[in-house]
Parts: C-alpha cells; structure tokens; sequence
C-alpha cells in the first residue's frame, strides 16, 4: 500500500476546524436559544405582574364599596380608611395597566372600558357619601337601592375576566413559546452531538486505517530488511569460505612447490654435483685452465643449491617436514632470538597435528613473531604448545606495547588472514591486547585423529 | 667393495652407481627405495655388503628406520648417511643410531667419494671426521 504523507495532513488539517466549527454551532444554539427563553421568560414575568395588577383593581374598587357600605351601615369614620385605600390602589393599579397594555390597543381599549366603568360606580360611592355627609339620608339610600352600582361592577367584572382571560390566552402562547424555543434549542445540541460523534467516528477510522497502513509499511520494510540481512549473512558466508580456501590453496601451492623443487632440481643439481667429481677425477692431472674451470663449474653448482634451499625454506621450512613441529618451533625462536636480541622462551609439548595444521601453527608463531619484531618493541616473548582436551593450543605473548584491536590499518591482513586459515581448518583464534600491556595471540586446533 | 644403496631418487641412484662404480672399486649389488625394503634385503641371509650408503628420506619410512634396523640385526658393513639437510642435530641423531659417516648430498660429494676410496683401501676404521 503506497504511503501518502500529504493525505494525511489533509485530514488533521480538516480534523479541528471541522471540531471547533461544531462546538461553535453548538454554543452559538445553546446561546440564543438561552437568550430567547430568557427574554420570554421576562415577558411571562411581567404578564403575571399585569395579572396582579388587575387583581389589585378589582380588589381596590371592591374594598372602596365596602368600605363606603361600612360607612354608611355604620356612620363610624373608620370604615372610611378602605374606601380611602381603596381609591388609592385602585387609581395606582389603573395607571399600571395603561402603562402595560400601551402597546396593546385591544387590551387597552378594555382597560379604558374597565376605567370608565369603575369611574361611574367611584362618582356613584363619592356621591352617596357626599349625600351622607350632607344629611341627604333618603337621597344616598335611593342611590344604594338602585341597580346602577351592581350592573355597572357587572360590567366591570366582565371586562376584567375578558381581559384576564386574554392574559391568560397570551401568556399560554408565550409559555408554548418558550417551549418551542427549549425544543429548538434541544434538536440542535442533539443534531450537533450526533454530528459531532459521527465525525468523531470517522476521524477514528481514518486514523485506523492510517495505523494500519504504516503498520503494513514498517512490516514490508522489516521483511526487507531480514532479506537484505539473510543475504549479508550468505555472502559473508561465501567470503568467509573463499578467503578459507584461498589460505589452504596457497599453502598447498607452496607445498607442491617446494616438494618438486626439492625432489627434481634438488636431483638434478645432486647428480651434476656428482658429474662434476666425476670429471674432476677422470681428468687428472689437470692443466690450471680446466681445474679453474672446474672450481667455477663447482662454485656454480653450490650457489644454484643454495638458492634452492633458500627458496624451498621459504616454501616450506624443511625443519618442519624433517624434524617435526616442535623441533621447527624451537629452530625459529631461536633464529628470532639471535636476529633480533629478544629473549624467547618456549615450552612446547609435543602433539599430534594433521600436517595443514602444523604449518598453519608454523606460520601463526612466525606471523606473530614478524609483527613483534615490526612493532611491538618487546623484550620478552614467551611461545608454548600444549594440548588442551581435544584440541592443541598454540600461544604467542609479549610483553611489548600491545595494540588497538579496533584500529587495525587497511592492507594488514595478516592476523585475519591467519584467522582465516585456522578457522577453516575448524579451530578458533583469540588476540588479547590492551596498549601498554603487550600482546598474546592464541589458537586452538583439533588434534589429529587417529587412521 | 659390494655396496648396498637406499635412495628414493631414481636419478640419484643412477648417478651415484655410475659415479662409485667409476671412480672406486664399488660394485653395487641392490638398491631400495623405502625402509620396508630396505630392511627386508638387509635381512635376507645370503646379503653381504661392506658398505651402506642410506638417504635419510625415502618413499616411505626413513634411512633412521634402515640405521635402526640395521643395528638390530647386526649388520657389520659401514654405514654411510647422505641427506640433503646435514645440521649437528641430524649428524648427532644418525651418528648415535650407529651411522660411520653423515655427508650432505649436494656440498659433501667429494668427501663421500674419497671415502669410499679410503675404505677399498681397507685404511678407514679410525676415525675420521663428523663434521
């Protein structure tokens, strides 16, 4: 699966707008939706308020009748304080409800009719009082008989429900207003939680597919990976083994070289060494110009020989194939020893080796004896050969400066191409050094098996 | 003077029974080219030789096995080694497994031939010298 970095940084990009685009809805809903409720809520208030009002009228001219019948039952001035109170409350109350239906013509209009009403019945209470007052017994009693006063608080009365009744009617409407508002707000914040969970939803399975897609990517990459290491570990393998087989190869060419060296020229410079006796005897006496030649024929010969057994030496050492590991090793301490003035010391056991193993130990200590003479600035070297259960254990230490493993120059390859030849003869290397505390080079090597 | 050689070489062989036979009185009555066999001629009734001429390195075993044997079957003739890798070790070793005499096959040549002379003429049984 391809990887799109860019489709997905539209999709965080998208992510929060889009969240706080909802909460903004929602607030914005809750908000108004409040306000509104807020404002009706006020108005129903003052509705109450206005119903309240138009009780304390009623009540106002009710308490003004009773106290002025009061009075005129009783003829004591204090019934006179609730018709005076009355008056009071009433005229306030009347104000009140003009002020509130102002804007309402039709309630207003009521309101007017209310007032008119009350004012008549008020003249009728203050006339009749006036009558007492002025001793107008008969006069004051025939306006309380009449019906005058209880049609019109009749029609005052109905007036009043019309107008409560209306009230009533309006607040409903705004109550059930408020409601409405309440739902609206409601279905909203509803709308935009579900709106809000199914983006939510979504953005999760969004980000799931994005894990899974990444989880996909870094497997295949992982897969990649121990392909590339399966095959490094292949070709170090392969390399390994050449490097093994050119050791072993090498050292075999040498062998082959050296054993014909010595078996064919080494004849034929025997026999023409012999020739040469041959003739210096048959060819006595001698004139000096033969017996001159002859001694060159000779030194010739001799210096050919030499050369031969140089080279083969270097082929392979003949104190190895002649006199045995052990033998070989001493004869080379002793040769490093003189060569150099280090003092060696060895402690050799003797071993069953295969003959590859035995030049491969040959060549480790002369390897390592080489590299001590170069660098190490030793004054002691100690060599020992000893069996070690199955195998041979051949060890190199000096005491000279030591190394750093980890710095070894490109183009020496004569350690590891030592290690090479060891382990592919199925044995195991080991150099110990620190800087300053000399060296020690070890190997093991399985030791002959028996035919 | 009957001569026994044990060589492997086969052209060293040649050149040596050309050369002894030429310039000394040495007739050469068999030749070996490892140790078995060797050992196997010495043991032979009937084989006689005054002088043994023994390569150290041979087909199979070693002219020390043909000294050794030779030793233990009581062999009287002189034992001459020739090897190609004459040091005082080698010398000692062959000298105390009952060798006379221990030339280097390339450089001592001479001083093989002159003893082989000195022996027909029934002067050497003193000492020479073990160089």
């Amino acid at each position: 699966m391809e990887f799109n970095p860019l489709g997905r940084l539209r999709r965080s990009v998208l992510a929060l707008p889009l969240a706080a685009m909802v909460a903004l809805v929602v607030v914005v809903i809750n908000e108004s939706g409040y306000n509104q409720s807020k404002e009706e809520l006020a108005v129903l208030i003052e509705r109450g308020v206005a119903r309240q009002q138009l009780q304390y009228m009623l009540r106002g001219l009710v308490d003004a009748e009773t106290g002025q019948r009061g009075f005129l039952l009783t003829g004591r001035k204090d019934h006179l304080e609730p018709y005076d109170a009355g008056l009071v409350a009433y005229k306030s109350s009347v104000e009140n409800l003009r002020r509130y239906f102002e804007n309402d013509p039709v309630q207003l209009a009521r309101v007017e009719t209310i007032d008119s009403n009350a004012r008549k019945r008020l003249e009728t209470m203050a006339s009749t009082l006036e009558s007492y007052e002025r001793g107008e017994h008969d006069q004051w009693r025939a306006l309380v008989a009449s019906d005058v006063g209880k049609q019109t608080m009749d029609a005052l009365r109905a007036e009043a429900t019309q107008l409560l009744t209306s009230e009533n009617e309006r607040i409903g409407v705004q109550i059930k207003g408020v409601f409405d508002t309440m739902s609206v707000s409601r279905i909203g914040v509803n709308v935009m939680a579900v709106v809000a969970l199914a983006a939510l939803l979504l953005f999760l399975r969004k980000t799931q597919l994005l894990d899974r897609a990444q989880l996909e990517h870094s497997r295949a990459l992982s897969v990649e990976r121990d392909q590339l290491e399966g095959q490094v570990v292949l070709r170090t393998a392969d390399l390994t083994e050449l490097t093994q087989h050119l050791e072993v190869a090498r050292e075999e060419e040498r062998s082959r070289l050296a054993r014909e060296l010595h078996d064919e020229l080494g004849a034929l410079l025997t026999a023409a060494k012999l020739d040469a006796a041959r003739l210096k005897r048959t060819l006595l006496p001698m004139s000096p110009v033969v017996e001159e030649g002859l001694k060159h024929l000779n030194a010739t010969l001799d210096q050919g020989i030499a050369l031969k057994r140089n080279i083969i030496e270097n082929l392979r050492p003949s104190s190895l194939s002649n006199l045995g590991l052990v033998a070989a090793l001493e004869i080379q301490a002793k040769e490093f020893a003189k060569r150099t003035e280090i003092r060696v010391h060895t402690e050799l056991e003797p071993v069953t080796l295969p003959d590859n193993a035995e030049i491969t130990v040959y060549r480790l200590v002369q390897e390592s004896l080489t590299n001590i003479a170069k660098y190490a600035r030793a004054s002691e070297v100690a060599v020992t050969l000893a069996k070690d259960k199955d195998r041979v254990c051949i060890r190199v230490r000096d005491n000279g400066v030591g190394f750093d493993p980890a710095a070894t120059r490109r183009g020496t390859h004569g350690l590891s191409g030592m290690r090479h030849r060891v382990e592919g003869q199925g044995g195991a290397m080991q150099v110990s050094t620190v800087p300053g505390h000399g060296t020690t080079i070890s190997a093991w090597l399985p030791m002959k098996v028996p035919a | 003077m009957r001569t026994f050689i044990v060589e492997d070489s086969p052209l060293i062989l040649r050149k040596l029974v050309s050369t002894l036979e030429e310039l000394a009185p040495v007739e050469v009555v068999g030749s070996a080219a490892d140790e078995a066999s060797a050992v196997a001629w010495l043991a032979k009734d009937g084989n006689h030789c005054e002088l043994l001429i023994i390569d150290i390195f041979l087909k199979s075993g070693t002219g020390l096995g043909v000294l050794r044997a030779a030793t233990s079957l009581g062999v009287t003739s002189k034992r001459v080694v020739l090897t190609n890798y004459a040091t005082k070790d080698i010398r000692e070793t062959c000298r105390s497994l009952g060798a006379d005499r221990v030339f280097d096959k390339s450089s001592e040549v001479e001083e093989l031939l002159a003893y082989c002379e000195r022996l027909n003429d029934g002067v050497d049984s003193a000492a020479g010298t073990f160089n």
